[in-house]
Protein backbone atom coordinates (compact mmCIF):
# COMPACT_ATOMS: atom_id res chain seq x y z
CA UNK A 1 0.00 0.00 0.00
CA UNK A 2 2.68 2.50 1.10
CA UNK A 3 4.67 1.37 -1.91
CA UNK A 4 1.83 2.35 -4.24
CA UNK A 5 1.37 5.71 -2.51
CA UNK A 6 5.06 6.55 -2.83
CA UNK A 7 4.89 5.48 -6.48
CA UNK A 8 1.93 7.78 -7.11
CA UNK A 9 3.71 10.61 -5.27
CA UNK A 10 6.82 10.12 -7.39
CA UNK A 11 4.74 10.17 -10.57
CA UNK A 12 3.00 13.41 -9.54
CA UNK A 13 6.26 15.13 -8.60
CA UNK A 14 7.97 14.02 -11.84
CA UNK A 15 5.04 15.16 -14.00
CA UNK A 16 4.89 18.55 -12.24
CA UNK A 17 8.64 19.04 -12.61
CA UNK A 18 8.38 18.08 -16.31
CA UNK A 19 5.64 20.64 -16.96
CA UNK A 20 7.57 23.32 -15.01
CA UNK A 21 10.69 22.68 -17.10
CA UNK A 22 8.69 23.04 -20.36
CA UNK A 23 7.12 26.29 -19.10
CA UNK A 24 10.49 27.73 -18.08
CA UNK A 25 12.10 26.84 -21.45
CA UNK A 26 9.04 28.25 -23.25
CA UNK A 27 9.22 31.45 -21.20
CA UNK A 28 12.90 32.07 -21.97
CA UNK A 29 12.58 31.07 -25.61
CA UNK A 30 9.61 33.44 -26.06
CA UNK A 31 11.71 36.34 -24.69
CA UNK A 32 13.98 36.10 -27.73
CA UNK A 33 11.18 36.08 -30.33
CA UNK A 34 8.45 38.35 -31.59
CA UNK A 35 5.09 37.37 -29.93
CA UNK A 36 3.77 36.87 -33.46
CA UNK A 37 6.16 33.92 -33.80
CA UNK A 38 6.27 32.63 -30.24
CA UNK A 39 4.05 34.20 -27.55
CA UNK A 40 5.11 33.74 -23.91
CA UNK A 41 3.17 31.52 -21.46
CA UNK A 42 1.81 34.71 -19.85
CA UNK A 43 0.51 36.11 -23.15
CA UNK A 44 -1.02 32.74 -24.00
CA UNK A 45 -2.74 32.66 -20.60
CA UNK A 46 -4.14 36.16 -21.19
CA UNK A 47 -5.48 35.07 -24.60
CA UNK A 48 -7.01 32.00 -23.06
CA UNK A 49 -8.74 34.13 -20.41
CA UNK A 50 -10.08 36.41 -23.14
CA UNK A 51 -11.42 33.46 -25.18
CA UNK A 52 -13.11 32.16 -22.06
CA UNK A 53 -14.53 35.57 -21.03
CA UNK A 54 -16.04 36.21 -24.45
CA UNK A 55 -17.94 32.94 -24.33
CA UNK A 56 -16.11 31.59 -27.40
CA UNK A 57 -14.46 28.79 -25.44
CA UNK A 58 -17.65 27.09 -24.26
CA UNK A 59 -19.54 27.71 -27.52
CA UNK A 60 -16.82 26.24 -29.77
CA UNK A 61 -16.00 23.49 -27.34
CA UNK A 62 -19.61 22.29 -27.28
CA UNK A 63 -19.83 22.34 -31.08
CA UNK A 64 -16.63 20.31 -31.53
CA UNK A 65 -17.56 17.90 -28.74
CA UNK A 66 -21.01 17.31 -30.21
CA UNK A 67 -19.61 16.61 -33.68
CA UNK A 68 -16.89 14.32 -32.34
CA UNK A 69 -19.41 12.42 -30.25
CA UNK A 70 -21.77 11.96 -33.22
CA UNK A 71 -19.13 10.88 -35.76
CA UNK A 72 -17.32 8.76 -33.22
CA UNK A 73 -20.43 6.95 -31.92
CA UNK A 74 -21.52 6.26 -35.50
CA UNK A 75 -18.05 4.81 -36.21
CA UNK A 76 -18.12 2.61 -33.07
CA UNK A 77 -21.61 1.34 -33.87
CA UNK A 78 -20.87 0.65 -37.55
CA UNK A 79 -17.40 -0.78 -36.81
CA UNK A 80 -18.84 -3.19 -34.26
CA UNK A 81 -21.66 -4.27 -36.56
CA UNK A 82 -19.33 -4.68 -39.54
CA UNK A 83 -16.82 -6.70 -37.49
CA UNK A 84 -19.53 -9.09 -36.26
CA UNK A 85 -20.95 -9.48 -39.78
CA UNK A 86 -17.60 -10.07 -41.43
CA UNK A 87 -16.55 -12.48 -38.75
CA UNK A 88 -19.73 -14.50 -39.18
CA UNK A 89 -19.80 -14.80 -42.96
CA UNK A 90 -17.04 -15.60 -45.39
CA UNK A 91 -18.98 -13.98 -48.24
CA UNK A 92 -19.26 -10.63 -46.46
CA UNK A 93 -15.65 -10.90 -45.39
CA UNK A 94 -14.43 -11.30 -48.99
CA UNK A 95 -16.73 -8.51 -50.14
CA UNK A 96 -16.00 -5.87 -47.50
CA UNK A 97 -12.45 -6.52 -46.31
CA UNK A 98 -10.76 -4.84 -49.35
CA UNK A 99 -13.15 -1.89 -49.06
CA UNK A 100 -12.11 -1.33 -45.44
CA UNK A 101 -8.45 -1.43 -46.44
CA UNK A 102 -9.09 1.11 -49.22
CA UNK A 103 -10.90 3.43 -46.77
CA UNK A 104 -7.97 3.06 -44.38
CA UNK A 105 -5.19 3.89 -46.85
CA UNK A 106 -6.85 7.00 -48.31
CA UNK A 107 -5.27 10.02 -46.51
CA UNK A 108 -7.69 12.07 -44.36
CA UNK A 109 -7.01 15.19 -46.44
CA UNK A 110 -8.53 13.50 -49.51
CA UNK A 111 -11.63 12.55 -47.53
CA UNK A 112 -11.86 16.15 -46.36
CA UNK A 113 -11.60 17.52 -49.89
CA UNK A 114 -14.24 15.05 -51.04
CA UNK A 115 -16.49 15.92 -48.09
CA UNK A 116 -16.24 19.64 -48.91
CA UNK A 117 -17.13 18.85 -52.55
CA UNK A 118 -20.03 16.62 -51.53
CA UNK A 119 -21.44 18.50 -48.54
CA UNK A 120 -19.92 21.99 -48.84
CA UNK A 121 -18.54 23.93 -45.88
CA UNK A 122 -21.55 22.79 -43.95
CA UNK A 123 -21.87 23.38 -40.24
CA UNK A 124 -21.94 19.78 -39.14
CA UNK A 125 -21.94 17.18 -41.84
CA UNK A 126 -18.39 17.68 -43.21
CA UNK A 127 -16.57 17.28 -39.85
CA UNK A 128 -18.90 14.47 -38.74
CA UNK A 129 -18.28 12.61 -42.00
CA UNK A 130 -14.51 12.98 -41.70
CA UNK A 131 -14.51 11.81 -38.08
CA UNK A 132 -16.64 8.81 -39.05
CA UNK A 133 -14.65 7.74 -42.10
CA UNK A 134 -11.23 8.16 -40.46
CA UNK A 135 -12.19 6.40 -37.22
CA UNK A 136 -14.23 3.54 -38.71
CA UNK A 137 -11.33 1.35 -39.98
CA UNK A 138 -9.48 1.64 -36.65
CA UNK A 139 -12.55 0.64 -34.64
CA UNK A 140 -13.43 -2.13 -37.08
CA UNK A 141 -9.93 -3.63 -37.18
CA UNK A 142 -9.59 -3.70 -33.40
CA UNK A 143 -12.93 -5.40 -32.86
CA UNK A 144 -12.44 -7.77 -35.79
CA UNK A 145 -9.05 -8.84 -34.40
CA UNK A 146 -10.71 -9.34 -31.02
CA UNK A 147 -13.36 -11.59 -32.53
CA UNK A 148 -10.75 -13.62 -34.37
CA UNK A 149 -8.77 -14.01 -31.18
CA UNK A 150 -11.59 -15.45 -29.07
CA UNK A 151 -10.36 -18.61 -27.37
CA UNK A 152 -12.46 -21.37 -28.89
CA UNK A 153 -11.27 -23.77 -26.21
CA UNK A 154 -13.33 -21.78 -23.71
CA UNK A 155 -16.42 -22.17 -25.88
CA UNK A 156 -15.77 -25.93 -25.98
CA UNK A 157 -15.43 -26.04 -22.21
CA UNK A 158 -18.73 -24.20 -21.81
CA UNK A 159 -20.40 -26.54 -24.33
CA UNK A 160 -19.31 -29.61 -22.36
CA UNK A 161 -20.89 -28.09 -19.23
CA UNK A 162 -24.08 -27.33 -21.19
CA UNK A 163 -23.82 -23.57 -20.65
CA UNK A 164 -26.51 -21.77 -22.67
CA UNK A 165 -25.74 -19.70 -25.80
CA UNK A 166 -26.81 -16.54 -23.99
CA UNK A 167 -24.45 -17.23 -21.08
CA UNK A 168 -21.63 -18.00 -23.53
CA UNK A 169 -22.15 -14.63 -25.24
CA UNK A 170 -22.33 -12.79 -21.92
CA UNK A 171 -19.50 -14.60 -20.16
CA UNK A 172 -17.08 -15.48 -22.96
CA UNK A 173 -17.66 -13.45 -26.13
CA UNK A 174 -18.24 -10.05 -24.48
CA UNK A 175 -15.42 -10.17 -21.92
CA UNK A 176 -13.04 -11.43 -24.66
CA UNK A 177 -13.96 -8.37 -26.69
CA UNK A 178 -13.83 -5.81 -23.89
CA UNK A 179 -10.07 -5.46 -24.14
CA UNK A 180 -10.16 -4.85 -27.88
CA UNK A 181 -13.15 -2.55 -27.49
CA UNK A 182 -11.34 -0.40 -24.94
CA UNK A 183 -8.29 -0.32 -27.15
CA UNK A 184 -10.48 0.63 -30.14
CA UNK A 185 -12.22 3.33 -28.11
CA UNK A 186 -8.97 4.87 -26.86
CA UNK A 187 -7.12 4.88 -30.20
CA UNK A 188 -10.31 5.90 -32.02
CA UNK A 189 -10.98 8.82 -29.70
CA UNK A 190 -7.59 10.44 -30.31
CA UNK A 191 -8.03 10.01 -34.06
CA UNK A 192 -11.61 11.31 -33.98
CA UNK A 193 -10.57 14.36 -32.00
CA UNK A 194 -7.75 15.22 -34.42
CA UNK A 195 -10.04 14.62 -37.41
CA UNK A 196 -12.65 16.95 -35.90
CA UNK A 197 -10.16 19.80 -35.52
CA UNK A 198 -8.72 19.17 -38.98
CA UNK A 199 -12.16 19.16 -40.63
CA UNK A 200 -13.24 22.31 -38.80
CA UNK A 201 -9.99 24.04 -39.66
CA UNK A 202 -10.53 23.62 -43.39
CA UNK A 203 -14.16 22.77 -43.94
CA UNK A 204 -16.42 24.36 -41.35
CA UNK A 205 -17.62 27.68 -40.02
CA UNK A 206 -17.70 26.86 -36.32
CA UNK A 207 -15.91 24.80 -33.66
CA UNK A 208 -12.44 24.81 -32.16
CA UNK A 209 -10.80 23.98 -35.51
CA UNK A 210 -12.53 26.97 -37.08
CA UNK A 211 -11.48 29.20 -34.17
CA UNK A 212 -7.89 28.02 -34.71
CA UNK A 213 -8.19 28.81 -38.39
CA UNK A 214 -9.48 32.33 -37.62
CA UNK A 215 -6.69 32.98 -35.12
CA UNK A 216 -4.21 31.82 -37.74
CA UNK A 217 -5.68 34.06 -40.48
CA UNK A 218 -5.75 37.08 -38.14
CA UNK A 219 -2.16 36.44 -37.03
CA UNK A 220 -3.30 36.09 -33.39
CA UNK A 221 -0.62 33.61 -32.45
CA UNK A 222 -1.26 33.86 -28.68
CA UNK A 223 -4.89 32.84 -29.33
CA UNK A 224 -3.67 29.95 -31.50
CA UNK A 225 -1.53 28.80 -28.59
CA UNK A 226 -4.47 29.29 -26.22
CA UNK A 227 -6.70 27.02 -28.26
CA UNK A 228 -3.89 24.46 -28.52
CA UNK A 229 -3.68 24.42 -24.71
CA UNK A 230 -7.44 23.81 -24.58
CA UNK A 231 -7.01 20.84 -26.95
CA UNK A 232 -4.17 19.38 -24.89
CA UNK A 233 -6.17 19.86 -21.68
CA UNK A 234 -9.21 18.12 -23.12
CA UNK A 235 -7.23 15.13 -24.38
CA UNK A 236 -5.60 14.80 -20.94
CA UNK A 237 -9.03 14.87 -19.29
CA UNK A 238 -10.30 12.16 -21.68
CA UNK A 239 -7.17 10.11 -21.12
CA UNK A 240 -7.20 10.21 -17.32
CA UNK A 241 -10.92 10.28 -16.59
CA UNK A 242 -12.20 7.95 -19.30
CA UNK A 243 -9.58 5.88 -21.12
CA UNK A 244 -7.27 4.90 -18.23
CA UNK A 245 -10.08 3.82 -15.86
CA UNK A 246 -11.62 1.84 -18.75
CA UNK A 247 -8.28 0.18 -19.50
CA UNK A 248 -7.78 -0.63 -15.84
CA UNK A 249 -11.22 -2.21 -15.67
CA UNK A 250 -10.69 -4.24 -18.84
CA UNK A 251 -7.37 -5.67 -17.67
CA UNK A 252 -8.15 -6.01 -13.97
CA UNK A 253 -7.72 -9.80 -14.09
CA UNK A 254 -4.22 -9.48 -15.55
CA UNK A 255 -2.81 -7.69 -12.54
CA UNK A 256 -0.50 -9.94 -10.60
CA UNK A 257 -0.57 -9.48 -6.88
CA UNK B 1 -24.97 -56.56 -13.27
CA UNK B 2 -23.84 -52.93 -13.12
CA UNK B 3 -25.45 -50.55 -15.58
CA UNK B 4 -23.31 -49.55 -18.53
CA UNK B 5 -23.20 -45.79 -18.92
CA UNK B 6 -20.87 -45.50 -21.90
CA UNK B 7 -20.38 -47.69 -24.90
CA UNK B 8 -17.98 -46.84 -27.69
CA UNK B 9 -18.22 -49.08 -30.72
CA UNK B 10 -15.88 -49.28 -33.67
CA UNK B 11 -14.83 -45.64 -33.69
CA UNK B 12 -12.76 -44.47 -36.62
CA UNK B 13 -11.33 -41.02 -37.09
CA UNK B 14 -9.24 -39.50 -39.83
CA UNK B 15 -7.22 -36.33 -39.56
CA UNK B 16 -5.96 -34.88 -42.85
CA UNK B 17 -6.43 -38.31 -44.50
CA UNK B 18 -4.38 -40.01 -41.74
CA UNK B 19 -6.20 -42.65 -39.75
CA UNK B 20 -5.66 -41.75 -36.10
CA UNK B 21 -8.28 -43.94 -34.40
CA UNK B 22 -9.08 -47.34 -35.83
CA UNK B 23 -12.03 -49.52 -34.82
CA UNK B 24 -11.80 -48.57 -31.18
CA UNK B 25 -14.39 -50.04 -28.82
CA UNK B 26 -14.72 -49.74 -25.07
CA UNK B 27 -17.32 -49.67 -22.33
CA UNK B 28 -17.72 -48.15 -18.90
CA UNK B 29 -20.11 -49.09 -16.10
CA UNK B 30 -21.54 -47.03 -13.28
CA UNK B 31 -19.02 -46.40 -10.45
CA UNK B 32 -16.25 -47.87 -12.55
CA UNK B 33 -12.78 -46.38 -13.02
CA UNK B 34 -11.24 -47.15 -16.38
CA UNK B 35 -7.86 -45.98 -17.64
CA UNK B 36 -6.77 -45.57 -21.23
CA UNK B 37 -3.07 -46.26 -21.22
CA UNK B 38 -0.98 -45.56 -24.26
CA UNK B 39 1.83 -43.44 -25.62
CA UNK B 40 1.42 -39.67 -25.82
CA UNK B 41 -0.14 -38.39 -29.00
CA UNK B 42 -1.80 -41.69 -29.96
CA UNK B 43 -5.27 -40.19 -30.34
CA UNK B 44 -6.65 -40.53 -26.80
CA UNK B 45 -7.61 -36.86 -26.53
CA UNK B 46 -9.39 -37.08 -29.90
CA UNK B 47 -11.35 -40.04 -28.56
CA UNK B 48 -12.32 -37.99 -25.49
CA UNK B 49 -13.46 -35.13 -27.72
CA UNK B 50 -15.64 -37.56 -29.65
CA UNK B 51 -17.15 -38.97 -26.45
CA UNK B 52 -17.81 -35.43 -25.14
CA UNK B 53 -19.48 -34.43 -28.43
CA UNK B 54 -16.82 -31.86 -29.33
CA UNK B 55 -15.73 -33.76 -32.41
CA UNK B 56 -17.44 -36.18 -34.80
CA UNK B 57 -16.23 -39.70 -35.56
CA UNK B 58 -15.92 -40.77 -39.21
CA UNK B 59 -17.36 -44.17 -38.33
CA UNK B 60 -18.66 -46.00 -35.26
CA UNK B 61 -21.01 -45.13 -32.44
CA UNK B 62 -20.85 -43.53 -29.02
CA UNK B 63 -23.69 -44.34 -26.64
CA UNK B 64 -23.71 -42.27 -23.48
CA UNK B 65 -26.66 -42.52 -21.10
CA UNK B 66 -28.80 -39.42 -21.59
CA UNK B 67 -29.07 -36.86 -18.79
CA UNK B 68 -25.68 -37.80 -17.37
CA UNK B 69 -23.76 -35.00 -15.75
CA UNK B 70 -20.42 -35.03 -17.54
CA UNK B 71 -17.34 -33.41 -16.02
CA UNK B 72 -14.31 -32.93 -18.24
CA UNK B 73 -10.79 -32.34 -16.92
CA UNK B 74 -8.93 -30.87 -19.89
CA UNK B 75 -5.25 -31.56 -20.36
CA UNK B 76 -4.48 -27.83 -20.47
CA UNK B 77 -6.52 -25.90 -17.89
CA UNK B 78 -9.25 -23.80 -19.52
CA UNK B 79 -10.55 -21.01 -17.33
CA UNK B 80 -12.34 -17.77 -17.94
CA UNK B 81 -9.43 -15.45 -17.10
CA UNK B 82 -11.74 -12.52 -16.25
CA UNK B 83 -13.60 -14.53 -13.62
CA UNK B 84 -12.29 -15.27 -10.16
CA UNK B 85 -11.56 -18.82 -9.01
CA UNK B 86 -14.94 -19.30 -7.31
CA UNK B 87 -16.79 -17.69 -10.24
CA UNK B 88 -15.12 -20.15 -12.60
CA UNK B 89 -16.66 -22.95 -10.54
CA UNK B 90 -20.12 -21.40 -10.35
CA UNK B 91 -20.06 -20.73 -14.12
CA UNK B 92 -20.27 -24.48 -14.86
CA UNK B 93 -22.59 -25.32 -11.97
CA UNK B 94 -25.60 -23.22 -12.97
CA UNK B 95 -27.20 -25.90 -15.16
CA UNK B 96 -26.79 -28.73 -12.71
CA UNK B 97 -27.17 -27.63 -9.10
CA UNK B 98 -29.44 -25.20 -7.29
CA UNK B 99 -27.95 -22.20 -5.48
CA UNK B 100 -27.35 -23.68 -2.02
CA UNK B 101 -26.24 -27.07 -3.34
CA UNK B 102 -23.81 -25.36 -5.69
CA UNK B 103 -22.39 -23.10 -2.96
CA UNK B 104 -21.99 -25.99 -0.55
CA UNK B 105 -20.18 -28.12 -3.15
CA UNK B 106 -17.92 -25.20 -4.09
CA UNK B 107 -16.93 -24.49 -0.52
CA UNK B 108 -16.15 -28.11 0.23
CA UNK B 109 -14.09 -28.56 -2.95
CA UNK B 110 -12.19 -25.32 -2.41
CA UNK B 111 -11.40 -26.43 1.12
CA UNK B 112 -10.35 -29.97 0.16
CA UNK B 113 -8.15 -28.73 -2.67
CA UNK B 114 -6.46 -26.10 -0.53
CA UNK B 115 -7.70 -23.30 -2.79
CA UNK B 116 -10.00 -21.81 -0.16
CA UNK B 117 -7.80 -18.76 0.36
CA UNK B 118 -7.47 -18.18 -3.37
CA UNK B 119 -11.15 -18.20 -4.26
CA UNK B 120 -11.12 -14.46 -4.99
CA UNK B 121 -8.00 -14.61 -7.14
CA UNK B 122 -8.01 -14.60 -10.91
CA UNK B 123 -6.71 -17.79 -12.60
CA UNK B 124 -3.66 -15.93 -13.93
CA UNK B 125 -2.63 -15.31 -10.35
CA UNK B 126 -2.43 -19.06 -9.59
CA UNK B 127 0.59 -21.34 -9.91
CA UNK B 128 0.63 -24.26 -12.36
CA UNK B 129 -0.24 -26.78 -9.65
CA UNK B 130 -3.11 -24.64 -8.37
CA UNK B 131 -4.52 -24.37 -11.88
CA UNK B 132 -4.41 -28.15 -12.21
CA UNK B 133 -6.29 -28.44 -8.92
CA UNK B 134 -8.85 -25.91 -10.07
CA UNK B 135 -9.34 -27.79 -13.34
CA UNK B 136 -10.05 -30.96 -11.36
CA UNK B 137 -12.44 -29.40 -8.86
CA UNK B 138 -14.33 -27.57 -11.60
CA UNK B 139 -15.25 -30.95 -13.07
CA UNK B 140 -16.20 -32.20 -9.60
CA UNK B 141 -18.20 -29.05 -8.87
CA UNK B 142 -21.18 -30.26 -10.89
CA UNK B 143 -21.28 -33.53 -8.90
CA UNK B 144 -20.75 -35.45 -12.12
CA UNK B 145 -22.08 -38.92 -12.90
CA UNK B 146 -19.28 -39.41 -15.38
CA UNK B 147 -15.88 -37.78 -15.70
CA UNK B 148 -13.44 -37.61 -18.57
CA UNK B 149 -9.96 -36.92 -17.21
CA UNK B 150 -7.31 -36.15 -19.80
CA UNK B 151 -3.98 -36.60 -18.04
CA UNK B 152 -5.19 -34.70 -15.01
CA UNK B 153 -1.96 -35.04 -13.04
CA UNK B 154 0.43 -34.47 -15.92
CA UNK B 155 2.41 -31.49 -14.69
CA UNK B 156 1.80 -31.88 -10.98
CA UNK B 157 4.56 -32.47 -8.45
CA UNK B 158 4.61 -35.94 -6.81
CA UNK B 159 3.27 -34.83 -3.43
CA UNK B 160 0.36 -32.94 -4.90
CA UNK B 161 -0.30 -35.85 -7.24
CA UNK B 162 -0.89 -38.12 -4.22
CA UNK B 163 -3.23 -35.56 -2.64
CA UNK B 164 -5.23 -35.02 -5.83
CA UNK B 165 -5.57 -38.75 -6.52
CA UNK B 166 -6.87 -39.25 -3.01
CA UNK B 167 -9.31 -36.38 -3.37
CA UNK B 168 -10.57 -37.77 -6.67
CA UNK B 169 -11.07 -41.23 -5.20
CA UNK B 170 -12.85 -39.81 -2.15
CA UNK B 171 -15.35 -37.95 -4.34
CA UNK B 172 -15.70 -40.93 -6.63
CA UNK B 173 -16.55 -43.09 -3.65
CA UNK B 174 -18.96 -40.53 -2.21
CA UNK B 175 -20.95 -39.82 -5.38
CA UNK B 176 -20.39 -43.07 -7.31
CA UNK B 177 -18.97 -41.26 -10.29
CA UNK B 178 -17.67 -43.26 -13.26
CA UNK B 179 -14.23 -42.19 -14.37
CA UNK B 180 -12.54 -42.55 -17.74
CA UNK B 181 -8.96 -41.46 -17.39
CA UNK B 182 -6.18 -40.94 -19.92
CA UNK B 183 -2.66 -41.55 -18.79
CA UNK B 184 0.64 -42.73 -20.15
CA UNK B 185 1.89 -43.65 -16.70
CA UNK B 186 1.42 -47.41 -15.96
CA UNK B 187 1.80 -46.80 -12.22
CA UNK B 188 -1.04 -44.32 -12.22
CA UNK B 189 -3.23 -46.64 -14.26
CA UNK B 190 -2.77 -49.52 -11.85
CA UNK B 191 -3.16 -47.27 -8.82
CA UNK B 192 -6.52 -45.93 -9.85
CA UNK B 193 -8.24 -48.21 -12.33
CA UNK B 194 -10.62 -51.14 -12.13
CA UNK B 195 -9.82 -51.87 -15.74
CA UNK B 196 -7.14 -50.69 -18.13
CA UNK B 197 -7.39 -50.45 -21.89
CA UNK B 198 -3.96 -50.66 -23.43
CA UNK B 199 -3.88 -48.65 -26.65
CA UNK B 200 -1.66 -49.02 -29.70
CA UNK B 201 0.10 -46.03 -31.19
CA UNK B 202 -1.18 -44.41 -34.40
CA UNK B 203 -3.79 -45.39 -35.21
CA UNK B 204 -5.14 -45.79 -31.69
CA UNK B 205 -6.94 -49.04 -31.06
CA UNK B 206 -7.42 -51.30 -28.03
CA UNK B 207 -4.77 -54.01 -27.99
CA UNK B 208 -5.39 -55.39 -24.50
CA UNK B 209 -7.93 -55.09 -21.75
CA UNK B 210 -6.54 -55.66 -18.27
CA UNK B 211 -8.81 -56.21 -15.27
CA UNK B 212 -7.16 -55.05 -12.10
CA UNK B 213 -9.83 -56.72 -9.97
CA UNK B 214 -10.78 -54.70 -7.00
CA UNK B 215 -13.95 -54.71 -4.94
CA UNK B 216 -15.97 -51.53 -5.25
CA UNK B 217 -15.69 -51.03 -1.49
CA UNK B 218 -11.93 -50.67 -1.33
CA UNK B 219 -11.35 -47.31 -3.00
CA UNK B 220 -7.90 -46.77 -1.59
CA UNK B 221 -4.59 -46.28 -3.23
CA UNK B 222 -2.72 -49.55 -3.53
CA UNK B 223 0.68 -49.86 -1.97
CA UNK B 224 0.87 -53.65 -1.58
CA UNK B 225 2.52 -56.56 -3.41
CA UNK B 226 -0.43 -57.07 -5.73
CA UNK B 227 0.01 -53.49 -6.84
CA UNK B 228 3.70 -53.99 -7.55
CA UNK B 229 2.94 -57.20 -9.41
CA UNK B 230 0.19 -55.65 -11.56
CA UNK B 231 2.32 -52.64 -12.30
CA UNK B 232 5.10 -54.92 -13.53
CA UNK B 233 2.72 -56.84 -15.79
CA UNK B 234 1.32 -53.66 -17.29
CA UNK B 235 4.80 -52.31 -17.93
CA UNK B 236 5.84 -55.56 -19.64
CA UNK B 237 2.67 -55.58 -21.76
CA UNK B 238 3.14 -51.97 -22.71
CA UNK B 239 6.71 -52.65 -23.68
CA UNK B 240 5.88 -55.81 -25.70
CA UNK B 241 3.02 -54.27 -27.64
Amino acid sequence: MSHSISNKGLKLVSSTVGIMVILIIWHFAAASFNPLILPSPGETWQALKEISRSGQLIANLLITLRRTLLGYSAAIFSGLLLAVFLNASRFWRYLFRPIITIIQVIPPVIWLVLAVIWFGIADDITPIFLIFIVTLPVIFLNIYTGLEGIDLRLIEMATVYRVSKKQIILNIYLPSLVNQLVSAVSIGLAIAWKAAIFAEFLGSSAGIGFALSMANSNLETEELFGWTLVLIGLMLIFEYLLIRPLQQYATRWRQND
Amino acid sequence: MTEQILEVEGIQKYYDSHLIINCLSLALSRREIVCLLGPSGCGKTTLFRIIAGLSKADAGKVRLLPQLRVGYVFQEPRFLPWKRVEENLSFVQRNFLNGSEAAETRQSLLKDSGLEHFKDNYPDQLSGGMKQRLELIRALAIRPDFMLLDEPFKSVDPLLKIKLRKMLLDYQGKYGTSLLLITHDPEEAVLLADRIYLLADKPATVIEEIKIGRGQSERTIRQDDIFNYMQMIVKILLHEK
